[in-house]
């Protein structure tokens, strides 16, 4: 059994707790862990910065889940990592966020084999949203696909 | 080289910082003619967030001052609890409160050697760009950095804003096993820390020694971490509740932050100044490594601190190691006490330099006023100091982008809680 790792990222504040909120409801999920054989790792980081990489560490599967600032509000996108590669990182350590981080251990060679990141779009809802029942099915319907997908990988 | 005579420099936001801040320089035929640094610092909020709040509510609320030192606030809160409420910490509190701190030493100093300084040092915009070229130096900065959150997890329950100190001690101590096991991890990490000081040492920093006042804890018995007296290069010897008889902190037009001084001037807090003033309280081992690596201490180059930090993480993992050596769950974990009113100081030695708090509590142990005075605070006269004279010594005819990276690396050097802010300076250059 490969290792996965489903990490939710953000912190205890308003829209900011999407990542975490997900990753809660997913734990309950009996098909998740039935498909993973209860072989999914769930973690929830506040704001990892650089130590996502040691967060990753392990783990041949990394499944991210984050809030994204703006679209449209409960969409749930999946983001390409040649796409976060390519954002310019500033890296400062307030602001060393997770494309700082992914190019930071890509340099490295020490990233996951397969990381799949997923944005849940919170839209101008920084204060109040949290993810509603029809996100939260829209996205385990996503990481059902995409473990069956690393699990049937050679 | 450009040669113009009038220059502006206006870095209008320092941004994502604990509070805001800017840089403003202006240089008028070949001299400075202002140099403002201004930050402005959410601490105060704070200490008017405290008042009326009960004394248990205090360890919680100041450590969410910073994410990467809330062991420190929590360390000098603490301590000033202590003393309002008399209390006398068994050793096992004493040691693991120095344990926690060196956890976050190691990550914070780890942090900031290898994400802000060295890349300035070898001419890289990041630590991305720094890991093309120098992979295993950053992958062993990386796994220090982890070490030290390892430890402040251990015995804090998490290593961002911990939540197990409480007044008196700690609401639970870990298990033994959980110790050893970071404990071996510890053991194998000293070579890396060992590498770190060689590698520091080597770094051909820029040759810019200066005369500034060093400041620190110091302690009879130890390397100062969360106790000792005040004490100066100038002669400063004095009891940390004497503070506020010899430090200033004064209101300055351009800034919302307020400056303080010593006596007048400013003065320099954090880790060359902790090593300039307690070398010899290093043991044997990290003092012996120090000299093989060619480290000449006293130091008044600013940019050594980047050295002392690499010291200060071998001395931190070596004082970890010692600790958890000895590690016993205790019969208690937390002193038994009564609240009452009072007042209490503690200071304590944050990575950036000591952080001073006060504290006076009513009858019923609720706050009537807290004062809180962090490092950066204090380093900031110090900073607009050296920027004057570093700039001055680099040679002011440098281009803009020359002479603004100048004015980053002294600013990051300090580690301020701005100094990662800095990279993203933009600036607007007005000639005439």
């Amino acid at each position: 059994m490969k290792p996965i790792a489903i990490i939710g990222i953000g912190s205890p504040y308003g829209a900011d707790q999407t990542g975490w909120r997900a990753v809660e409801f997913l734990k309950q999920d009996h098909t998740l862990q039935t498909l993973s054989r209860g072989q999914i790792n769930f973690m929830s980081c506040d704001r990892p910065g650089v130590m996502l990489l040691d967060d990753m560490a392990g783990f041949d599967c990394v499944i991210l889940i984050d809030a994204v600032a703006g679209g449209d509000r409960g969409k749930v996108a999946q983001i390409s990592k040649t796409d976060l590669l390519n954002d310019q990182p500033g890296c400062s350590t307030h602001d060393f966020g997770v494309a700082q981080a992914l190019a930071l251990g890509s340099q490295l060679d020490s990233l996951p084999e397969t990381i799949e990141l997923i944005g849940i779009e919170v839209g101008d809802a920084a204060m109040n949203y949290l993810p509603e029942v029809e996100t939260l099915t829209q996205l385990k319907q996503l990481i059902y696909a995409l473990v069956r997908r690393f699990l049937l990988s050679p | 080289m450009t040669d113009h005579k009038n220059i502006l420099i206006e870095v209008p936001v320092l941004s994502r910082v604990e509070g805001e801040g800017a840089l403003e320089l202006s240089i008028k035929d070949g001299q400075i003619e202002k140099l403002h640094l201004r930050i402005f610092e959410p601490p105060r909020l704070f200490e008017k967030l405290l008042e009326g709040r009960p004394y248990t509510d205090v360890l919680d609320i100041v450590a969410r001052i910073c994410g990467i030192c809330p062991v420190a606030y929590q360390m000098s809160a603490v301590h000033a609890m202590d003393g309002i409420f008399g209390i006398r910490v068994n050793p096992w509190v004493r040691s693991m409160r120095r344990l926690l701190y060196c956890g976050e030493w190691i990550e914070s100093h780890a942090l900031h050697i290898h994400l802000l300084a060295a890349p300035d040092f070898f001419g890289f915009a990041n630590v991305v760009d720094m890991a093309k070229q120098y992979p295993d130096e950053v992958r062993r900065g990386l796994k220090l950095q982890s070490l030290g959150n390892r430890l402040l997890r251990l015995l804090g329950g998490r290593s961002v804003h911990p939540v197990s100190v409480c007044v008196g001690g700690f609401y639970s101590a870990p298990a033994i096993g959980a110790v050893k096991s970071l404990l071996k991890e510890f053991k194998q990490a000293l070579p890396m820390a060992q590498e770190l000081v060689r590698w520091t040492a080597a770094i051909p920093l820029p040759d810019d020694s200066q005369p500034f006042t060093c400041v620190a804890l110091r302690h009879p018995d130890e390397y100062p971490l969360n106790e000792g007296r005040i004490v100066s290069s100038t002669g400063l010897d004095i009891a940390i509740d004497e503070y506020a008889n010899h430090f200033a902190e004064t209101q300055v037009a351009h800034s919302t932050a307020l400056y303080s001084h010593l006596n007048g001037q400013p003065y320099l807090v954090g880790p060359l100044a902790r090593l300039n003033l307690n070398f010899d309280q290093l043991p044997d081992a990290v003092r012996q490594l120090a000299a093989d690596s060619g480290i000449q201490l006293p130091s008044q180059n600013m940019f050594q601190s980047v050295v002392a930090r690499a010291v200060e993480i071998y001395y931190a993992l070596l004082e970890a190691i010692r600790i958890m050596e000895q590690y016993e769950l205790p019969s208690a974990s937390c002193a038994e006490y009564s609240p009452h009113a009072g007042v209490g100081y503690g200071c304590t030695e944050a990575p950036r330099g000591i952080l001073w708090h006060r504290y006076e509590l009513n009858a019923q142990g609720d706050v009537v006023q807290a004062t809180i005075i962090p490092p950066t605070s204090q380093n900031q006269a110090r900073i607009e100091q050296d920027l004057r004279a570093s700039l001055t010594s680099f040679g002011l005819d440098h281009d803009d982008d020359a002479l603004r990276l100048r004015c980053e690396t002294v600013i990051r050097n300090y580690d301020p809680c701005i100094s990662c802010a800095t990279h993203f300076l933009k600036l607007k250059v007005n000639r005439s």
